[in-house]
């Protein structure tokens, strides 16, 4: 579905990315962890079209979309929840959510996804009239993931969800997660430096550090690998 | 205080804030360009000038009035407005500020001295079929120029606020003014809002030129006037807020009605800055500026 190929990226003079390569299955989650500064989110902002590659190609369902803008990534349905979570923070969580639906052309599916989205965090539900600078974090997070969902995603890419939040509130999140990708069967890309709990919903893994791919494998693979549990599971 | 007095005092408020719209509109062009594009416009004022330059030249021309010509010169700001943005605005985006303001300052002299060639450097005015007019209501007196440019602009502001608040189209303009990155991640097409936005800009400013026509007596220097005035606005009412923009707008307006009506002569003129002076002092984020 998802085909990155001898990525390189960065920002100014240093590259971040060097020679970066994976790719997703359709109805696929494939986590892509590893610490801090590894490059993760560059990789996806690579993909969302916020900075353009150096070198390399991406494709999306056999289509090279190398280089294009971000509005045309989001309407062939790659879609980003960025890290920090980037909401509008004066408007209301409607209006982020009906604004996370610009792509669509069909302005008829927007009550359906709003629909669907406020099933999945009834929480929003009770704080729609809200501006969304107001609420929590947790709360903000389900924002941006319900506003990533409006986009109607075939392929979602989540940059570090968990990231500052209560473990009781990444619970919450990862079990809407989990329904996605089991019950909907939607595509995931999950970027995360808490790698347990990414590697326990995803089917693959990749393992990055210093801009490079270092270990790939199924999930539960990588949970036993040695060198993983030492670096990042702390055991 | 007598009868008459307390008219007289009304008589200036209303026309404060009749002019104040117009103060409003100005600044809302600025602020809403620096909202979407984080530039600062320095050719602002000129290109409310050169608009009203239009109007002289389609009455001398055509004869045509330039209340007649105002929605004419606002459809062909638009396009213009667009050509700018598209050709030089585009390109300065992304640079640093000293390049924007070499940019704007760059089209004052061009917009400045192509007046200058063309029209000559004597103060003009041009007569319009209301401009010596007056309208009775009850006992006050307003004139005829200072309404019609009421009216016309605020409903042309409500519009404005209405499509803000209500439309697909003023939901990207909130969205790229408070996140760029979120803006693109949710797929706006951020540079097409931005040439929309401009190109509106400038269309406003078509339109406003010539309604202030009858109440300002032109050269092909008043631009760079203009400009500091409406930075003025903009700032007073909190860098980038819509409705502050609008209330300074309106404070500005009654500030100098009122400078002229008690103070008069020059003094009185620099009432309205020393109101701006104040509001900073007090608010230093201005009007309706968030808290830093």
């Amino acid at each position: 579905m998802l085909k990155v190929t001898d990525l390189t990226a960065g920002y100014g003079k240093t590259n971040v990315l060097t020679g970066v390569s994976f790719d997703t299955e359709d109805g696929e989650c494939v986590a892509l962890v590893g610490g801090n500064g590894a490059g993760k989110s560059t990789v996806l902002r690579s993909i969302a079209g916020l900075i353009t590659p150096r070198s390399g190609n991406v494709h999306f369902e056999g289509r090279e979309i190398t280089g294009w803008a971000s509005h045309e990534i989001v309407k062939i349905g790659l879609v980003l929840v960025p890290e920090g979570r980037l909401l509008f923070p004066q408007m209301t969580v409607w209006e982020n959510l009906v604004l996370g639906g610009s792509n669509l052309r069909a302005h008829s599916r927007k009550p359906e996804l709003l629909a669907f989205v406020l099933d999945l965090f009834p929480r929003l539900k009770e704080r729609i009239h809200q501006t969304a600078g107001t609420l929590s974090g947790g709360e903000q997070q389900m924002v941006a993931l319900a506003r990533g969902l409006m986009a109607a995603p075939k392929l979602l890419m989540l940059d570090e969800p968990s990231l500052g939040l209560a473990p009781l509130v990444v619970r919450e999140i990862y079990r809407v997660l989990r329904r996605l990708s089991l019950t909907e069967g939607l595509s995931l890309l999950l970027v995360e430096q808490n790698v347990r709990m990414a590697l326990s919903i995803s089917s693959r893994g990749y393992v990055m550090e210093n801009g490079k791919i270092i270990l790939s494998g199924k999930s539960a693979m990588l949970l036993d690998e040695p060198a993983v549990k030492k670096a990042y599971l702390g055991i | 205080m007598a009868l008459t007095e307390m008219v007289v005092l009304i008589q200036a408020l209303v026309q404060g804030i009749m002019v104040g719209v117009m103060y409003g509109l100005m600044g809302l062009g600025i602020t809403m360009v620096f909202a979407i594009t984080r530039l600062l416009n320095f050719s602002h004022g000129d290109f409310m000038a050169l608009a009203m330059y239009v109007c002289l030249l389609l009455y001398q021309q055509l004869g045509l009035d330039p209340y007649a010509s105002s929605g004419l010169v606002a459809a062909l700001f638009v396009p213009m407005g667009g050509l700018v943005f598209a050709l030089l605005f585009k390109r300065v985006l992304r640079a640093h500020i000293l390049m924007v303001i070499q940019l704007t300052l760059g089209l004052v002299f061009i917009i400045e001295n192509g007046l200058l060639l063309g029209f000559g450097a004597d103060y003009r005015s041009i007569p319009t079929v209301l401009t010596a007019k007056k309208v009775h209501i009850g006992p006050l007196i307003l004139r005829a120029p200072h309404l019609a440019a009421f009216v016309i602009g605020s409903a042309l502001a409500l519009a404005l606020f209405w499509t803000l608040k209500y439309t697909d189209l003023g939901r990207a303009i909130r969205a790229i003014s408070q996140n760029v990155e979120g803006a693109k991640v949710v797929g706006l097409n951020v540079e097409r809002v931005q040439l929309i936005v401009f190109s509106g800009a400038i269309g406003l400013l078509g339109l406003v030129g010539p309604l202030l026509v009858p109440m300002i007596t032109m050269t092909p220097f008043m631009g760079l006037h203009l400009t500091l005035f409406s930075f003025i606005v903009f700032v007073m009412g909190g860098v980038g807020n819509f409705l502050g923009t609008m209330l300074a707008g309106l404070v500005l307006g009654i500030a100098e009605s009122l400078g002229q009506l008690y103070i008069g002569g020059n003094l009185g003129l620099v009432v309205p800055y020393g109101v701006f002076v104040l509001v900073l002092l007090v608010r230093p984020a201005g009007l309706l500026g968030a808290k830093q």
